[in-house]
């Protein structure tokens, strides 16, 4: 095909997309539709990746000691009529304090027979006090790939959790102490030198005496990213989903074009004209259809980010900045764009030119 | 092409038959040879085969049996990539002119041009030079809505010769026109046929083919009836 008759028929498919504004709106606003919601889930799938590879980073653990104070809370308030063991009670004590740390400050008060108030065997508890805590934190340094060892008290613990709780949380706690009791056990925050012997050293810690349970924010990535890549998969098939009805749409306004211009199809056809010179102007309709809402797309999701983010100010740490995936989403848009359109016309003009017979019959 | 027939012959059917996927049998068994530069009437009631006649002569069907070879191509053996090439070797006339309604005078001519590719510049020069052949230079910029139906099909006359086809092939041209003008019309077809060009013209009007006294092929129940050289058979 000679130039002139590219430029010509070029010019010919930008026409046909104002001559049919209408539909070609109705298509512009289904693609752009599509192509926010897939910008979005990318966007979203972007920074729950980012937070989760920072979580992943984070080489410490969280060892939760088995201490006298927290299993005394636990009998008093939570196991008072069924202790079975230090290991039981302190499992409720830790889960209570799953987030925070705590003191192996032996406050409370013990009987002459053994037991305290409660009736608990004073030799169940193996941390009794901060020295011998301590002891067990001693222990925990001397495991390999450990840079620091942290001990962290039950009073200290507590502090750090009325600053991250609201104010009748902070009454409650405040209550607590006021009678002498803190639910949170003593713990050592552990921070390992390498990262990818975490599994292993976690079992080490696991296994060190007086230690009764071990978090880390890995977990917690494991789960989000179980949540997340569900989700993900989810909108991915409803993208998918609106990409076959935006097919149609496009599919729909290039079958209005063809019948507006039947006539000219059918003198085409009649004087020679190749399948491609009827195509082109159909697929450059299709192609800037997508094109145009690619680039609307682009500033939408732009927009619609940035309202989020400040919206969202510090519930978000660290959030994907737009313009470091602008020109994937520009490329990502682009392609669906053009590809949508050049599939709608190739696939309706097609069907129209395989016809045979429709030169002298167009019109009837 | 697929290869050059008898130098002298522009259209040749050899025991052509066409029966639609229907059941109709619109040809049966037709011979015709039509030579370069002849003028020939296809005549036939409705229903006599004429139109599938048209058809086959362009390709826009294919013959259930027999073989048939316009302006060198034979058809039978025709892929659809190189249906183009065929039809750009003939100008086509429309019965209803087939204008397009937004377009004016000048750029319903040109857009047959568009279509083989040329020039802005041989288009301008071709246009002009048609239109004054059919008479209508002073109307290049008018809407196909502000001519008369003589003027509309003088446009249509204009398309089909622009190219320089080697052929045309009228549809009833005169079917959507007065008699006065339907005479112009075939003069002008007649004017063109003596620079050489090939003309088929199918019509129902009769007076018509008796007084241009040429080649009428008669069409009847998908046979040709009668094939004389001065519309005798009429």
């Amino acid at each position: 095909m000679k130039l002139s008759s590219v430029r010509h028929l070029t010019g010919e498919g930008f026409k046909n997309v104002w001559d049919n504004r209408l539909m070609s709106l109705a298509s512009i606003g289904v693609l752009v539709s599509c192509m926010v919601l897939i910008g979005a889930a990318m966007l979203v799938s972007f920074n729950v990746d980012r937070a989760m590879t920072a979580i992943q980073q984070e080489n410490v653990i969280m060892a939760y000691l088995n201490d006298y104070n927290s299993v005394r809370y636990s009998d008093k308030y939570i196991n008072a009529s069924s202790y079975k063991s230090s290991s039981a009670a302190s499992s409720a004590a830790s889960s209570a304090a799953a987030t925070v740390t705590a003191s192996a400050t032996a406050s409370g008060s013990t009987t002459s027979d053994g037991k305290d108030k409660s009736d608990v065997p004073y030799d169940d508890y193996l941390i009794h006090n901060d020295e011998e805590a301590k002891v067990v934190c001693d222990e925990l340094k001397k495991l390999p790939n450990i840079e620091s060892v942290e001990y962290i008290s039950a009073d200290e613990g507590i502090e750090r959790l009325v600053g991250m709780i609201n104010e009748e949380q902070a009454k409650y706690i405040a209550q607590l102490q006021e009678d002498g009791d803190n639910p949170l056990p003593a713990a050592a925050k552990i921070t390992l030198t390498d990262i990818s012997k975490f599994d292993e050293s976690l079992q080490k810690i696991k296994g060190v005496a007086g230690v009764y349970s071990v978090t880390s924010q890995r977990d917690l990535a494991k789960k989000v990213t179980t949540i997340s890549n569900a989700v993900t998969t989810a909108s991915y098939i409803i993208i998918v989903m609106l990409m076959v009805i935006a097919l149609v749409i496009v599919c729909n306004t290039i079958r209005v074009t063809m019948f507006n211009r039947k006539l000219e199809i059918s003198i085409m056809k009649a004087v020679g004209a190749t399948d491609a010179f009827i195509r082109l102007p159909f697929v450059v309709e299709g192609i800037v259809i997508g094109l145009i809402s690619a680039i609307i797309t682009l500033g939408l999701l732009y927009v619609g980010y940035s309202a989020v983010l400040r919206a969202m100010v510090g519930n978000i740490q660290n959030p994907v900045p737009y313009s470091d995936h602008v020109l994937l989403f520009a490329g990502i848009f682009a392609g669906v764009g053009v590809l949508s359109g050049f599939i709608g016309s190739m696939f309706m003009i097609n069907k129209y030119l395989k016809r045979e017979g429709s030169e002298f019959s167009a019109l009837s | 092409m697929t290869g050059q027939n008898n130098q002298n012959t522009i259209i040749e059917l050899k025991g052509v038959s066409k029966t639609y996927p229907t059941g109709t049998h619109a040809l049966n068994d037709v011979n015709i040879s039509i030579k370069k530069g002849e003028f020939v009437f296809v005549v036939g009631s409705s229903g006599a085969g004429k139109s599938t006649f048209m058809k086959l002569i362009m390709r826009e069907e294919k013959p259930s049996s027999g073989e048939i070879t316009v302006n060198g191509f034979k058809l039978n053996r025709l892929k659809h990539r190189e249906i183009p090439m065929l039809r750009r070797t003939m100008g086509i006339v429309f019965q209803d002119f087939r204008l397009i309604p937004n377009m004016n005078v000048y750029d319903n001519v040109a857009f047959s041009m568009h279509v083989v590719g040329a020039s802005k510049q041989q288009i301008r020069k071709k246009v002009s030079h048609v239109l004054s052949i059919v008479g209508l230079s002073g109307k290049a910029r008018s809407k196909p809505a502000e001519l008369s139906g003589g003027e509309q099909q003088r446009v249509g006359l204009a398309r089909a010769l622009v190219n320089n086809p080697a052929l045309i092939i009228a549809d009833e041209p005169t079917g959507n026109v007065d008699p006065n003008m339907s005479y112009e019309i075939v003069e002008m077809l007649t004017e063109i046929n003596k620079m050489g060009t090939t003309i088929l013209m199918v019509t129902h009007e009769h007076q018509l083919v008796r007084d241009f006294k040429r080649r009428v092929i008669m069409l009847e129940n998908g046979r040709v009836v009668a094939d004389n050289a001065d519309g005798g058979a009429l």
